[in-house]
């Protein structure tokens, strides 16, 4: 994973804007200034199963991010500081080739990657304590090898009573410069840009619900490889190659759903994807929030993702056929993921302490109508987390 | 399936919501008192939320929710 | 192993680019007309409510000649926790001959209310209204939502949501409207 990317994840906090109604916090803190988050997680992937070459340990992160949100000019302003650092080691897939079966063996980087990775995103809201309102977010994330900078804006707007619009736009500028570029054949700096747009609506349903229904644009140019990625083409080891434009367009649909009287709250999220490199996916979530009384609570989850393969994808290539495009990136291939999670929380005054993990299993027989050809190296990982959020005048 | 059939269902049920939306009695300012709860935000807690998204964003070939585009990694 | 070259390749058709427009289209057409809101220049409508912990009821009118900040507010509600201490704060500062504030409670639970109100005590007084008959006479759109009334009953200002910022606005306002003079009704 983790090597996040995601300067533009910042943007998603902005979502939280499209309220409903004035909301209130987790622990008793509404009368509080100031807000700060901070959570420790710990990501590990299992060891890869079946026939590889190399060291099959995978990637392992250790992240640390720290969210503080407050007020400025009496209120006018909301200020949200982001800061992340990760830790990151392990090895990772590098290409695929076959046995002398012809089946795919997976082959991995021999040398454990180390690296850190430090990110930082701004955002300021106008007029936060409202329905009507802008937020501007800027965010800076830096690799050894990686480097992101992105710029966001996302106003949100009710339409009536029940009614609320949100819309924005992000921007991203990254600059990817692969280790050890000259020893490997690597490309030795490259760039790309990413624009998105998006909508949302969201509907009061009844006094218990309600739905969310949005779409977004994203348009990506540029170096779109992964420049540690090798792909067998016939007699050649060659660099993967992907189209140096992409286009992604999604639509997402959120239902929340409060059961008061037993202090619990149902959350429903699915979201479709369709994509220019002939990948499409599904995700459907599932949440339960089941207060227990004296600031106790427990939220399971459940999470289904499902993609069909991109145009490009093959494990390898034994009789090249003149492809332009060619990547034996798991990522690409047609798969299906299930994972399960389960976060504990205790509110104590202006204090929540929370402890959450996930398990989440990927396969090709959970994709959408069973998947297709052999995918090698798909990733199986646990996430563990801790959690404290506090609020101070 | 034809791979451009799926967004017109999805088309289709977002009119479908919305027209549904329209149709019940409007819910009040004040009455609002559930839909305040904590557990009914969109997203309750936006750190975790952040570093999972994050875990979906590298292993997966597309991923993100409305508002977070992919400003992409060289994720292994 | 061949060094990548970038690909002059034209970026590949996007079927679905139409259908995603057509979405986004459908998403915003579906707004709903706004409400019928109180406006500033208006005369106040007049309301008599029960109070919170005395036997006598309250009404707007008895008020008249004072300038009178009315609040809706409920304990569920995130700013209207947040603005009760600190309208407090400007409640304890003011003259009360010429000037109080109005709390309409609008939990439907009364025990909500009183819970909230023991944590942080104020001392003007609360009205209950858990019908909402009075915030559906004024037409509020969005919790907290709150007005400023002159004393001839005209609203001057009205808030929707808080922020600190508003209690120097509202210290402000009310000192000129006080000196304002009271037309015998």
């Amino acid at each position: 994973m983790p090597r996040p990317s995601t300067s533009l994840a910042a943007l998603l906090t902005a979502a939280a804007a499209l309220l409903p109604a004035a909301q209130t916090r987790a622990a008793d803190s509404d009368e509080a200034d100031t807000h700060a988050s901070y959570r420790f997680s710990e990501y590990d992937e299992d060891a890869l199963h079946g026939v590889v070459v190399g060291d099959p340990r995978r990637y392992r992160v250790l992240s640390q991010q720290l969210d503080i949100d407050t007020k400025l000019d009496g209120g006018a302003w909301g200020l949200k500081l982001d800061a992340t650092h990760e830790v990151m080691s392990g090895s990772s897939p590098w290409y695929v080739t076959a046995d002398a079966n012809g089946r795919p063996v997976q082959v991995l980087s021999g040398a454990t990657i180390r690296d850190r990775r430090n990110a930082l995103s701004v955002s300021l809201t106008q007029n936060p304590g409202t329905s009507a309102n802008t937020t501007y977010t800027a965010s800076y994330s830096k690799e050894n090898d990686y480097r992101a900078t992105a710029l966001g804006i996302e106003r949100s707007q009710p339409l009536s009573a029940a009614t609320t619009l949100g819309y924005g736009g992000s921007f991203s500028h990254d600059v990817i410069k692969p280790f050890q570029a000259q020893d490997y054949g690597r490309i030795e700096r490259a760039t790309k840009n990413t624009a998105s747009v998006f909508s949302s609506l969201a509907w009061v349903l009844d006094r218990d619900s309600v739905l969310q229904a949005g779409v977004q644009i994203n348009l990506s140019h540029g170096y779109l490889s992964d420049p540690y990625k090798l792909f067998v083409y016939g007699k050649f080891l060659t660099a993967e190659r992907r189209p140096d434009q992409h286009v992604e367009a999604a639509g997402l649909v959120r239902y929340r759903r409060a059961y008061a009287q037993i202090d619990a709250a149902l959350h429903l999220d699915y979201r479709y994807a369709q994509d220019s490199w002939g990948l499409t996916s599904h995700t459907v979530e599932a949440s339960w929030y089941q207060g227990l009384g004296h600031g106790w609570r427990l939220v399971p989850g459940l999470r289904w993702y499902s993609q069909s393969a991109a145009r490009f994808y093959a494990p390898f290539l034994a009789a090249p056929g003149g492809q332009r495009f060619y990547s034996s990136d798991y990522r690409l291939g047609t798969f299906g993921a299930f994972s399960t999670s389960i976060n504990v929380r205790k509110a104590i005054g202006r204090w929540e302490f929370s402890l959450g993990a996930e398990r989440y299993h990927s396969a090709r027989g959970l994709a959408l109508g069973g998947g297709g050809g052999t995918v090698p190296a798909l990733v199986d990982f646990t996430r563990a987390w801790a959690g404290l959020d506090f609020g101070f005048d | 399936m034809r791979p451009d059939v799926l967004p017109r269902i999805a088309l289709a049920l977002v009119c479908a919501t919305a027209l549904a939306a329209c149709a019940t009695k409007p819910v009040q300012p004040w009455e609002r008192a559930h839909l305040a709860r904590w557990d009914m935000r969109w997203d309750p807690d936006s750190v975790q939320t952040a570093m999972k998204q994050h875990a979906y964003f590298s292993k997966e070939g597309s991923s993100g929710t409305i508002g977070a585009a992919g400003g992409g990694c060289g994720c292994n | 192993m061949r060094m990548h070259s970038p690909s002059t390749a034209r970026p590949e058709s996007f079927r679905s680019r139409g259908t995603a427009f057509a979405m986004l289209v459908a998403l915003t057409m579906f707004a709903i007309g706004t409400a019928r809101a109180t406006g500033i220049g208006e005369r106040a409508p007049d309301f008599h409510l029960p109070q919170l912990g005395t036997e006598a009821p309250l009404s707007l009118s008895a008020l008249r000649g004072k300038v009178v900040f009315v609040d809706f507010w409920a304990s569920w509600c995130g700013p209207c926790r947040e603005a009760m201490p600190q309208y407090e704060k400007l409640y304890a500062t003011m003259a009360r001959d010429t000037f109080t504030i109005l709390a309409v409670n609008l939990d439907e639970t009364r025990s909500d209310a009183e819970k909230f109100l023991a944590a942080h005590p104020v001392g003007y007084p609360i009205a209950l209204d858990p019908a909402g008959e009075v915030p559906k006479a004024y037409g509020v759109v969005g919790m907290p939502t709150s007005y400023l009334i002159d004393r001839n009953g005209i609203v001057r200002w009205r808030g929707q949501g808080f922020k600190p910022a508003d209690i120097d606005v509202l210290r402000h306002e009310v000192d000129r409207l006080a000196r304002e003079p009271a037309h015998a009704s």
